[in-house]
């Protein structure tokens, strides 16, 4: 039985406005203040009814032109008052997202617009039917009308959030304003706490989760709770979610070595750093000749390399390796090597591989191993020192990992991030099955979360960037293996189609005009355009295969400690 | 509200309503239809435009009837009070004007406009007379 609530209009199918399978418009009193994304209810036939999702509000009276609008205010006379209010509406313009008998005929002139109930609004724009729930953060209806405004939880289908359904997200907004990073976080505490209810009642499958700190000090806390005034209000906003209160738990940080016993390159403070690393959550990584030369395509993802000069140089070295004829057991003798490639003047070094292409390559590498501490060659437990691939693959269900590479230079944070992504991939692969502990469970999807991603597969990345592929590899074949990339960046246009195309779920953040006017934003309408300019901190537009249209949510604050 | 007093020379009607200036009114006429019986009107001009916004000079000239129902208005007319009352009050309803919905729109006051399209938008559509002429 349908539920009677507030009248606010009238269907209007007029000779050039007619309503239609897709859409509908109703006139309504100048004073009610319908929002963009409220969803409204209409009477149709065979008791049934039409809900549609609030596209744009016009207002109009009967001046028949801007001349007879100025006219009537006395000939221009800005201060005129007007005795008589001229007779005015608002006609509304919604987009149909479904009716409660599947009837598709378009809604009949004159039929009765109201507002929608709670219950009905989740099943209108599909969140009835949503299986495996994450919540995303939550959409407010009707905000500005008086004694009606709600606010409802968004859920996600998880399987179509990090898989086997679909997967992959991508967070877009410029900086600052659009909190990409917050929401993602976000995200990964709602994942974990409904992974660790439904892990109880079904096989809900488990979830790990890489993350990597690019920006100061953002992320080096996730698992302390807020320091913030408005602690206590916001447990409050995650319990109403029926998330915890808590910040995340089972983190482990890992920070790049800092050459020296116990020293990271990182912002953290000292004493912080100590105080993780004597509770056993922090590690210093490192990368050593022997056992990491294999990725030392990574360092050399930024350098154009049309010819393929430097992926024959590094295909060399490799098959050098495995013959054992390259003196690699330290970083500074295959640097030695390489320097004496190049050094072999005016003649060939190695066939096919020419002098300048030699000294190309060691100027880059000399660069890249100087440019950080993490290149080194003795790994000594005792001072919390790992080789960053061990870890990644021991990580267990439910683990956490902050990989802190904000200090490092671009090419070092590529490089970690490609390094991440690479093993990720081959432990989801099944490549390091034997090296594994066989009582670790390994977790169903690893979850990796990157910002900046413009950096690593933005439209200007050369092609052959072994980082781009990883992150094209992951976005394509990641769903079906249980790889799933969150990634966010300031523009979504800059971002490879590739890229952007496979994730299942997109979040829209506060952005430009210029930005919004792009190709990427076609699946939004000029309204929901314009909203993306004037969006809030913490409020995005989504879109995901399970709702029937874009969502506008808003997502609570961090509960974890941010430092300043 | 200025008041005009009609003059007796040989000036025509149209041409004094014509040089009526902005703000001002006649006189008003007691009149009905049969001598000394009701209904009994009072009637009067008034120009609630100035003349050099208009297109032609009896654009923004209202006349008013107003009909009296009470013994004393029938017996000694209108109260000059109560004209120049009405007379302020239908100057402030100048504006907002339908200018560019009716031709009339100078001398036609908005609320008498919507009054108008009101009745007029129950009434049948004029295509219906059209084929009932055929």
């Amino acid at each position: 039985m349908a539920t009677e609530t507030k009248k606010i209009g009238k269907i209007a199918a007029l000779e050039n406005c007619p309503t239609t399978i897709t859409g509908f418009t109703f006139w309504t009193g100048a004073d009610t203040m319908l929002s963009p994304f409220d969803v409204v209810k209409v009477k149709h036939i065979d008791n049934s009814e039409t809900f549609g999702q609030v596209e744009e509000i016009s207002h109009i009276t009967d001046s028949a032109s801007f001349m007879s609008a100025f006219i009537s205010n006395d000939f221009g006379d800005v201060e005129a008052d007007l005795p008589t209010e001229r007779v005015g509406l608002n006609y509304v313009k919604a987009r149909v997202l479904g009716n409660t008998k599947d009837i598709y005929l378009p809604v009949h002139n004159d039929a009765p617009v109201f507002l929608a109930t709670r219950e009905e609004i989740e099943k209108a724009l599909g969140f009835d039917n949503v299986q495996n729930k994450v919540i995303c953060g939550t959409t407010r209806m009707y905000s500005n009308i008086k004694g009606e405004s709600l606010e409802i939880p968004v859920p996600l289908n998880r399987d179509f959030l990090i898989g086997p359904e679909g997967a992959h997200l991508n967070i877009s907004g410029i900086s600052g304003l659009a909190a990409k990073t917050s929401y993602a976080m976000f995200l990964v505490k709602s994942l974990t706490d409904t992974l660790a209810v439904a892990k109880k009642e079904e096989e809900a499958g488990t979830a790990a989760f890489v993350i990597l700190n690019v920006k100061g000090k953002d992320l080096l806390a996730i698992d302390e709770q807020t320091h913030d005034s408005r602690a206590d209000a916001i447990a409050k906003d995650y319990e109403a979610l029926g998330l915890s209160s808590r910040p995340l738990s089972g983190v482990r940080y890992f920070y790049p070595s800092g050459g020296k016993p116990n020293e990271a390159s990182t912002f953290l403070a000292k004493s912080a750093l100590d105080a993780q690393r004597e509770s056993g959550k922090a590690k210093f990584f490192k990368f050593t000749s022997d056992q990491d030369l294999e990725n030392l395509d990574l360092l050399f993802s930024a350098v154009d390399d049309p010819q393929q000069t430097i992926a024959s140089i590094i295909d060399w070295l490799m098959i050098a390796k495995e013959n054992e004829k390259l003196p690699a057991a330290t970083w500074n003798s295959l640097m030695k090597f390489v320097e004496q490639q190049a050094d072999k003047d005016g003649e060939r070094a190695e066939k096919g591989i020419a002098i300048q292409s030699w000294r190309k390559f060691y100027r880059h590498l000399r660069l890249q191993l100087n440019s950080s501490r993490a290149f080194s060659t003795d790994i000594n437990d005792s001072y919390n020192e790992c080789r960053l691939a061990d870890e990644l693959i021991g990580i267990k269900p439910n683990d956490v990992f902050v990989v802190d590479v904000a200090k490092e230079t671009e090419s070092m944070q590529a490089f970690v991030f490609g390094y991440v992504m690479r093993h990720v991939m081959k432990l989801r692969n099944g490549e390091y099955d034997e090296s594994r502990d066989e009582d670790v469970p390994k977790p169903d999807r690893i979850v990796i979360v990157i910002d900046e991603l413009n950096k690593y597969s933005s439209k200007e990345v050369p092609k052959d960037s072994p980082i781009l592929k990883q992150i094209l590899d992951i976005t394509e074949r990641g769903r079906s293996l249980g790889v799933v990339l969150f990634g966010a960046e300031q523009f979504r246009s800059a971002i490879h189609e590739r890229v952007t195309g496979n994730c299942a779920t997109k979040a829209y953040g506060r952005t430009n005009s210029v930005e919004v006017s792009k190709r990427d934003y076609g699946s939004l309408n000029s309204v929901q355009k314009d909203i993306l300019l004037r969006l809030t901190q913490g409020e995005y537009i989504i879109e995901n295969p399970v709702l029937r249209a874009p969502v506008r949510i808003r997502f609570p604050r961090p509960i974890f400690h941010q430092y300043k | 509200m200025f008041r005009i007093k009609v003059k007796t020379t040989n000036q025509s009607a149209a041409a004094f309503i014509a040089a009526l200036p902005f703000g001002f009114r006649t006189q008003a006429f007691h009149y009905s239809l049969q001598r000394n019986a009701p209904p009994h009107f009072a009637v009067w001009y008034l120009r609630i435009r100035k003349p050099k916004l208009t297109r032609s000079i009896f654009d923004g000239i209202l006349k008013v009837e107003m009909h009296l129902v009470s013994k004393t208005q029938e017996d000694f007319g209108l109260e000059s009070d109560v004209i120049d009352r009405i007379s302020g009050q239908l100057l402030r309803e100048a504006i907002p004007v339908c200018y560019g919905a009716d031709d009339r729109w100078a001398s036609h006051i908005y609320p008498v406009f919507v009054t108008e399209r009101f009745l007029k938008s129950g009434f049948y559509p004029e295509n219906i007379f059209r084929s009932l002429a055929r």
